[in-house]
């Protein structure tokens, strides 16, 4: 049953990468990239289960908190055109 | 019984967190706006990531594992929304402009946008 769930979140990940490579202007590209990250969180803490290992779930808090700093980063440099604090 | 209760819940809630994310992806591809597209990646998908989260914390094996869930799920409710906002915002001070909008309140930062 967490393998269904599991198949469902991958294939709605691989739906989200169509828009990351087709998506016309870049907010959308970041966009994607962001569904993206949330569902593989949500996938590394039912893996954690699936497998009875709680390595992934420290995995899946390091991979929230990167995935955050990245997006406010890549937002940041779209909107000054580079890097400027 | 317990267990059968705990089990059964757990298993709707990732279900239908399964079916927010499933419903955010296909919003993001089918809206024609980059608004829209943020409004349907952000919202749905912090719900969905939310009801799995709180599935996996019913039916996790022991006790570290759900505070590890409920952890991420808390930490994922507060940063989306700023995520979201900053791209909002950078796309909104690149040019975009939103398509079909009659009234544009945030331009030049007040009321003499409309």
């Amino acid at each position: 049953m967490i393998a269904a769930v599991i198949w469902v979140l991958l294939a709605s990940s691989a739906l989200g990468f169509w828009r990351v490579i087709k998506g016309p202007t870049v907010p959308d590209r970041i966009i994607a990239a962001d569904a993206i990250s949330v569902i593989l969180t949500t996938m590394l803490a039912l893996l954690s289960i699936a497998f009875d290992d709680p390595v992934f779930a420290d995995i899946a808090i390091a991979f929230a908190v990167l995935a955050f700093v990245d997006v406010l980063i890549m937002a940041n440099f779209f909107e000054h055109g580079g890097l400027r604090s | 019984m317990t267990g059968l209760i705990a089990k059964t819940a757990a298993f709707v809630l990732m279900a239908a967190g399964a079916l927010f994310s499933f419903a955010s992806v296909l919003g993001i591809i089918r809206f024609p706006d980059i608004y829209t597209r943020i409004h349907a990646g952000t919202k749905a998908l912090s719900g969905g990531a939310l009801l799995i989260l709180a599935g996996a914390s019913i039916i996790a094996p022991t006790w570290q594992m759900a505070g590890k869930f409920m952890l991420v799920a808390a930490f994922l409710l507060a940063t989306n929304p700023v995520a979201s906002h900053a791209i909002a915002r950078a796309s909104y001070k690149h040019g975009f402009k939103p398509g079909k909008t009659l009234i544009d309140e945030y331009q030049g930062g007040g009321r003499e946008g409309r």
